[in-house]
């Protein structure tokens, strides 16, 4: 049985519709990516299935859990771990702080010592946040997100702000939280990105799933070890905004 | 510890290293007891007003903390917590973010009461003027206005778009509420239509001098 299930979810706005119709679903101890051009509906999609907006129509699974029941969601809040595209933490509160602060909101959560060891954070343990660079603040917010020992974790957007060395940087710590056992939904618009790190994608625009697949290995001279499963229209990564390639 | 014990801890410790607020709440009325006081006897003014100024200025200087924590500090922090992401950041974990707001609005409670038993003992001590004669009385009346006042300031912590304009509504209602409750003059000093309009911007922190000397229960802070 897939991990997360989500079928025909449905969210509208005030005065438009974020997402029409999406479907897929994602195995446990995979990284799934979520892929598709900025406004296309993935942060929504995401943040339906994580519970943190209430979709319109459709179902969602999270191991078996409903994100629209208060009960579920409050177990659901245990066992997901969530990097929001845009949040923050006071600027006054240090590396320690933080991920001290969040263990205890959990009910059996990792050591928050070791998370700091292993997220490189050790000689910042004591920074305020606000004094982080860019990078150390996202490797902050992943080290946040597993905090409560997840077995899901949702990384939205966690690269697009840092520059092309952080963000190679954060590839490797993506595939690091993996090898932890914990089944990554990961929301890029990199092709890059989602091809050096996803198992399988949904590449989503205008709301719909148009194309569901596992990234191939199109790309000439490509580092992506993976096999090809199908083959695509090379102009996708030529032109790195996905387009339909129906 | 538990996770709601533990962030108010986490918050007072935030709290105090804002230095803004340290001063506010510290400095600020200590140093208006200490400016009243060198005025007040360098002053030849008679022995009566020189008494009911002794028991005006600490309920000044308590009146200006409490108003500054509730309509400036609490609604700024708040609405800064909003628009950053932080209070959505821990509705991604199993505590509700409301209970960030219980532990700001517990902190700055805690900080009024610290202020003003403050402002009472180093104004004794130190500069001379009275200690509040009806002690029930006062009680209540401290008790209502620091209620009042922080629920104005968490209506703006709740209509403000962003801290800026939390910080704008705060101050726009700030100084005003001190004019017309009487927190630079005191209320019988005042013209009598600003006194009036005092009267009706029930918000304000009021303060009232009392007319006979001897009396030094002529200290009031009503609603």
């Amino acid at each position: 049985m897939p991990l997360i299930e989500v079928s025909n979810l449905r969210k509208e706005y005030r005065n438009h519709v974020a997402v029409q119709d999406v479907s897929f679903s994602v195995e446990e101890g995979e990284i799934f990516g979520i892929l598709g051009p900025n406004g296309a509906g993935k942060t929504t999609a995401v943040e339906c299935i994580e519970g943190m907006r209430k979709r319109d129509g459709g179902e969602i699974s999270v191991m078996g859990l409903d994100p629209l029941k208060d009960k579920d969601l409050a177990e659901l809040r245990e066992s997901i771990g969530i990097q929001l595209q845009q949040s923050e933490l006071p600027p006054k509160m240090k590396v320690w702080e933080a991920l001290e602060l969040y263990s205890t909101f959990y009910r059996d959560p990792v050591d928050w010592r070791e998370l700091i060891k292993d997220w490189g954070l050790s000689g910042k343990a004591d920074t305020a946040y606000g004094s982080l660079s860019g990078g150390q603040q996202q490797r902050l917010s992943i080290a946040l997100a597993l905090v409560g020992k997840p077995r899901i974790a949702v990384f939205d957007e966690l690269t697009t702000a840092l520059d092309p060395h952080a963000r190679r940087e954060t590839w490797k710590l993506i595939e690091k939280v993996r090898e932890q056992d914990v089944t990554v939904l990961l929301v890029t618009h990199f092709m890059e990105e989602a091809e050096r790190l996803c198992d399988r994608i949904a590449i989503i625009e205008s709301g719909r799933v148009v194309a569901l697949d596992t990234p191939p290995d199109w790309c000439p001279g490509s580092m992506s070890s993976r096999s090809s499963a199908s083959s695509r229209p090379s102009r996708w990564t030529t032109n790195c905004s996905p387009r339909c390639p129906r | 510890m538990s996770g709601r014990t533990k962030l108010t801890y986490v918050e007072s410790k935030l709290f105090l290293r804002d230095p803004t607020a340290v001063f506010f709440v510290i400095a600020l009325p200590i140093m208006l007891l200490a400016i009243f006081h060198f005025v007040t006897t360098k002053s030849d003014d008679d022995a009566a007003t020189k008494a009911s100024m002794a028991a005006f200025v600490p309920a000044m200087a308590m009146s200006l903390c409490l108003t500054m924590l509730a309509l400036n500090l609490l609604p700024t922090t708040l609405a800064t917590y909003r628009e950053k992401g932080i209070l959505r950041r821990m509705a991604a974990s199993p505590i509700h973010p409301g209970n960030l707001l219980l532990a700001q609005l517990f902190i700055n409670l805690v900080t009024a009461a610290v202020s003003a038993v403050l402002v009472l003992i180093v104004g004794k001590t130190a500069f001379d003027t009275k200690l509040p004669g009806d002690v029930p009385a006062f009680l209540v009346s401290f008790v209502l206005g620091t209620w009042a006042l922080f629920s104005i300031g968490l209506v703006i912590a709740a209509v403000a778009p962003s801290s800026k304009s939390a910080t704008a509504m705060g101050l726009s209602l700030l100084f005003p509420s001190l004019f017309f409750g009487g927190a630079f003059l005191p209320k019988e000093d005042l013209p009598e239509t600003v006194s009036t309009i005092g009267d009706y911007t029930r918000w304000a922190p009021r303060s009232r001098r009392c007319a006979t000397p001897g009396r030094t229960s002529g200290r009031r802070r009503c609603t």
